[in-house]
């Protein structure tokens, strides 16, 4: 990436000194490449939050058929058991486990509990994330 | 037996915009990422563009971006840092402005130490309580830089005080019992300042001189939060 | 050197720990309450309306809304405060957000007294 475009700006707190424009880099927090276990955490945690975000909007949106009585919610009733969305059930679930066992996580590193553990921490959150998604798999797909 | 390494070297020069150049050296795998970068500048090209001082890792004015990790080049076995037996991609410190080449302008980040006043050198210790082990002195950081250019948040908030000015202001509260100036609380307790951590240790994992910077921020964040709910509960009480 | 910064921010993140934690109770009694305490889930309309009917289950629905709602645009606020905005864009960020926020839980209390009044 080309480094000294971004400095274009003269810095307010430090006359005198060229910084990024705001917002010119917005993307570059999302490196986790040849990057340690504490960045993977931060990285996926903000990236499934965001999805959480999104999911949150679209789920309220979506109640907003619940205002049509009867055929409106059947009609989202017969797609929400269509495969598709049960395969979105479990990417939700993933974001779900994920999000919150990382946000316990953080909770106990940032209290300065367990700021020795953030690494085995991180490997506990995607064992416990994954075995749990595995086992809501398989009930979302056998009910 | 010397090998034979590549640099690719990142080049800028404000007249002539940016681009990567590549040298071949015959070098013994024991020798430094700098004593490479020496001999290119040596026998190869003389407008080479790079800082160094001490070459024992307690200046902190070389560090670079090499195979994609920041290190002191002066301390970085050639052997330890090609993953291939052969690469090396160097290039300048992330997050600071480049001057030319693989030279970046500190200024932001000396400004910053300097705002929290930490004495650069000083009498140390663990203090009256701490084992040797948990005793990571502050005075151990060099000013290297490489802590703000690993951080992903320093890399998109220009604002953020970043690592080594916040591990600078534990240490200040620790030395002190307790106190810190009301300017540097300020610069301290704020939304750009230790609260916009977001815990991903990569300045922990590239110092090269154990400050832990990242178990320092959350010893901070320790601090101010327990603080500010024991005014909750005295407010209310 | 005179510094800029006042003293604030920590609240944001000691009240983000808190909702996420308090979260991780009300996603998981969301999740129990709609698809093991109702028989089979909710899959008919009247299924619906019985459960937002019920007042244990409408405080716990509206308490998982606002503090849902307070945790997911205090993290949207915190990714855009990574990208170093001005002063003036920050606070124009808290106040968007902060209206976005009363409208979902304008929203989805107004819609769960409708489904009431329906019931
Ligand atoms: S804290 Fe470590 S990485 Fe950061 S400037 Fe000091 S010595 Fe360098």
């Amino acid at each position: 990436m080309s480094s000294t475009e971004e400095y274009l700006e003269e810095s307010k707190t430090y006359p005198g000194h060229k910084v990024r424009r705001p917002g010119s880099q917005v993307s570059r927090w999302f490196a986790p490449w040849k990057r340690g276990l504490g960045t993977w955490g931060f990285v996926l945690n903000r990236v499934a939050g965001l999805g959480l975000v999104l999911y949150l909007f679209l789920h309220l949106a979506v109640l907003s058929l619940l205002t049509r009585g009867q055929e409106g919610w059947d009609a989202f009733i017969t797609l929400a058991k269509s495969p598709l969305f049960l395969l979105l059930d479990v990417v939700l679930l993933a974001g779900i486990l994920g999000h919150g066992l990382n946000g316990l996580r953080v909770a106990l590193i940032g209290t300065g509990l367990l700021v020795r553990w953030h690494r085995p921490l991180f490997i506990a959150v995607a064992v416990i994330a994954v075995l749990g998604l595995v086992a809501g798999a398989l009930l979302f797909f056998s009910a | 037996m010397s090998w034979q390494i590549t640099y690719k070297i990142k080049r800028y020069h404000p007249d002539q915009g940016s681009r990567v150049d590549t040298f071949q050296v015959e070098i013994e795998p024991e020798r430094t990422v700098l004593d490479g970068i020496e001999l290119i500048w040596a026998k190869q090209d003389r407008t080479l563009v790079f800082r160094h001082a001490c070459h024992h890792a307690s200046c902190g004015s070389c560090g670079l971006v090499v195979n994609g990790v920041e290190v002191l080049p002066c301390i970085k076995l050639i052997q330890d840092a090609t993953t291939d037996g052969g690469t090396l991609e160097v290039e300048p410190l992330r997050n600071f402005p480049v001057v030319a080449d693989l030279v970046v302008d500190m200024a932001p980040f000396f400004e910053r130490m300097q705002l929290i006043g930490m004495p650069i050198v000083g009498p140390t210790g663990p203090l009256p309580g701490q084992e040797p082990d948990e005793y990571t002195a502050f005075e151990n950081c060099i000013e290297c830089g490489l802590c703000l250019s690993a951080c992903p948040v320093v890399a998109t908030d220009s604002k953020y005080l970043g690592p080594a000015a916040l591990a600078a202001a534990e240490r200040v509260i620790e030395v002190s019992e307790g106190r810190l100036s009301d300017e540097v609380l300020a610069a301290v307790d704020n939304e750009h300042g230790l609260w916009r951590c977001h815990a991903a240790f990569e300045c922990s994992e590239v110092c090269p001189s154990n400050v832990d910077p990242a178990g320092r921020i959350m010893a901070l964040r320790r601090r101010m939060t327990f603080e500010r709910l024991r005014r909750l509960v005295g407010a209310k009480g | 050197m005179r510094s800029e910064y006042e003293r604030r921010g920590g609240w944001s993140w000691i009240t983000q720990v808190i909702s996420g934690l308090l979260l991780i109770v009300l996603v998981g009694l969301h999740m129990i309450a709609q698809h093991f305490i109702v028989e089979g889930g909710l899959r008919t309309y009247q299924d619906v309306l019985a459960y937002v009917s019920d007042p244990v289950i409408f405080t716990l629905e509206i308490l998982f809304l606002v503090v849902v709602t307070y945790h997911a645009l205090l993290g949207v606020r915190s990714v855009l405060f990574d990208l170093g905005l001005s002063e003036a864009q920050e606070r124009r960020v808290t106040q968007i957000l902060v209206v976005i926020g009363l409208l979902t839980i304008g929203y989805g209390v107004w819609l769960s007294l409708y489904l009431i009044g329906q019931a």
